[in-house]
């Protein structure tokens, strides 16, 4: 089980490193559509090598990936077809061909899209190299490639995601930068299809970057907790799956999914937040309410008197004796003790020249 | 001594003919302004000057030379809408990476660099903000931020595209008292506009083009003669077409 989880836990940081800038590039459905296109691929270089066990249907498959994004893109400078309009068209488009090919020249062979790419994790220890999973020193080689283009690239990555035009007058080649990070996302998923499938796949570019984007406002902290979190996930994940012996995959997508959603929920601008912001707006509202109070009605001992104040503000008596009582403790406001009037004491003073800006 | 010389330039969008044969001088150390009606081809005038829009044809030669040997000389505030607001950035960072090319591509930005970032900030009223996401700024502090990158490249010759547009007073106030700033420094300012009221306070050159040039004088020159009542009446060829 350890390897299984290794093998999950590196395929997440490889694909997770990249998934920032693929969301950023609102670019996220294209891993979906690299999972279908790429049969194409696989199936063009079944033509040349006829053996189902060949690297070079991988191979074949990661060229189909940059081609889909190449031909989507061409499409959509066109500007008759919108960006995420022109990947639906190419992807489609792609894996009919392949359809048609299979269909018509390898009929009797068992060629299709799970015979090459629905890798299942659990499958992982048995494929080794080195005396190591197989699948686990491709994607920690993919991880490690990813991470230093990241790195060395850093910058250039970021201007070119966040202003383009920016980047141009700055000289930077900015569609190169975009067709290495193509090319490096084609070849991780293709490579991580094949090791723990597509959905999963999918799940691992975009879910923890959803989740980290909502957590965090710097690209640097964005990558970084993408990276923590695909890992937890795949940790939660793996075993739970062992616990009640289901899908590895299935139980990963999902736990991602309810952390994206707890995300959404707890982040700032969530609806968690939302309703803890009301309640306390509500609150600073009738503090500043009483205050303002005392402060028209100086030293009235009718309307401000300690037992009488509640029933010229027409609140009840546990209503009004909470806030007293708060703004009692905060010191911004005093019981004059001749008159038994409430009074405004500095501290009081100054919140109401903030609130009429006087 | 000219800052953007422009020769016969016609720049078309698909078959739609944008700019027509436009000759035109930007002098050095001036703020200039660039005038027309909506549709006249003032933003793609400055996209061709930077090289965003492939001309018909024409030649544009910056500082005497080309632009690849002046980029960077050369600082560009867009029109709002082209950057990726959502983008997980602070305030503080995009106006740092106005120093990215000065530092280099794969160093870290040093103390100084940092201090020049926080100053352009400082000068557009905007200190206050360094810490909020890009997005959680009002429309002109947005604007505010992008002319404090600006600032930070040291550029010689400055290119904004509306820097005024949905602006508020104040914000309008704090950036042309800085252009003004930067004009005495010996800068050149080439801004599009379209408040005609403010010619005469911001603007010592105008720069009237309604798909074709139409005159280029001094503001006071422009405000005095039927120029404008010119540009903004005479369509240039094909109104349809914008």
């Amino acid at each position: 089980m350890f390897e299984v989880l290794l093998v999950l836990v590196t395929c997440s940081m490889a694909c997770g490193i990249l998934g920032p800038f693929i969301t950023l590039r609102k670019l996220s459905m294209i891993t979906d559509a690299l999972s279908h296109s790429v049969l194409l691929g696989i199936a063009v270089a079944f033509i040349f090598v006829k053996d189902l066990n060949s690297v070079l249907l991988l191979i074949g498959a990661a060229c189909f990936g940059v081609l889909t994004v190449v031909f989507s893109e061409f499409l959509s400078n066109y500007k008759l077809v919108k960006k995420d309009d022109a990947l639906g068209l190419v992807f489609p488009l792609f894996f009919s061909i392949a359809i048609i090919i299979i269909t018509k020249y390898f009929k009797n062979v068992h060629l299709d899209i799970d015979m090459v790419l629905m890798g299942n994790p659990l499958f992982a220890p048995f494929m080794r190299v080195f005396n190591l999973p197989k699948s686990l020193v491709i994607m920690a080689t993919l991880f490690l490639i990813n991470l230093s283009f990241v790195l060395i690239f850093y910058k250039i990555l970021k201007v070119s995601t966040f202003d383009e035009e920016f980047s141009k007058i700055q000289g930077i080649n900015y569609q190169l930068i975009f067709y290495i990070l193509i090319i490096l996302t084609s070849i991780t998923s293709v490579a991580a299809f094949d090791s723990v499938g597509a959905i999963l796949v999918i799940s691992f570019f975009i879910s923890p970057s959803a989740s980290a984007y909502l957590l965090t406002k710097d690209l640097k902290y964005t990558i970084i907790l993408t990276l923590i979190i695909g890992a937890i996930n795949t940790i939660i994940g793996t075993f739970i799956a062992y616990k009640y012996n289901i899908s590895i995959s299935g139980t990963i997508s999902f736990i991602s999914m309810i952390n994206v959603l707890i995300a959404i929920l707890f982040n700032k601008k969530g609806l968690i937040f939302k309703i803890i912001q009301k309640q306390k707006n509500k609150k600073q509202f009738s503090l500043d309410l009483i205050l303002i109070h005392i402060y028209r009605h100086k030293e009235d001992p009718n309307e401000l008197g300690i037992s009488t104040i509640k029933n010229h503000l027409n609140w009840s008596k546990n209503k009004s004796d909470l806030f007293l009582i708060e703004l009692l403790t905060k010191n911004m406001i005093y019981i004059d003790k001749k008159t038994s009037i409430y009074q405004l004491s500095e501290l009081g003073k100054e919140r109401i020249k903030e609130l009429l800006k006087l | 001594m000219r800052a953007i010389h422009i020769e016969d330039l016609t720049v078309a969008y698909e078959e739609n003919p944008v700019l027509w044969d436009i000759d035109l001088d930007i002098y050095k150390g001036n703020i200039t302004a660039i005038v027309g009606p909506n549709g006249a081809g003032k933003s793609t005038l400055l996209k061709a000057i930077l090289d965003f829009v492939k001309p018909l044809s024409g030649r544009i030669s910056i500082f005497d030379s080309s632009l690849k040997k002046n980029l960077d000389k050369i600082a560009y505030v867009p029109q709002r809408s082209n950057v990726n607001w959502d983008f997980p950035i602070k305030v503080f960072d995009v106006v740092l990476m106005g120093r990215y090319k000065e530092i280099g591509w794969f160093k870290k930005p040093s103390k100084i660099d940092k201090d020049i970032a926080f100053n352009a900030l400082k000068e557009m009223g905007l200190e206050k903000y360094i810490d909020r996401q890009i997005n959680e700024l009002s429309g002109g502090q947005k604007q505010r931020v992008f002319i404090a990158r600006a600032l930070c490249q040291n550029a010689e010759l400055l290119i904004m595209d509306e820097p005024l547009a949905g602006v508020d007073q104040y914000s309008e106030k704090i950036i042309m008292n800085k252009m003004k700033e930067l004009q005495k420094q010996g800068k050149t300012i080439v801004c599009v506009h379209h408040d005609l009221n403010t010619l005469k306070d911001y603007f010592d050159r105008v720069v009237l083009i309604n798909r074709y040039l139409v005159a280029h004088d001094t503001t006071e020159n422009i405000l005095n003669s039927n120029h404008l009542t010119k540009a903004y009446q005479e369509v240039g060829f094909d109104e349809t077409a914008a």
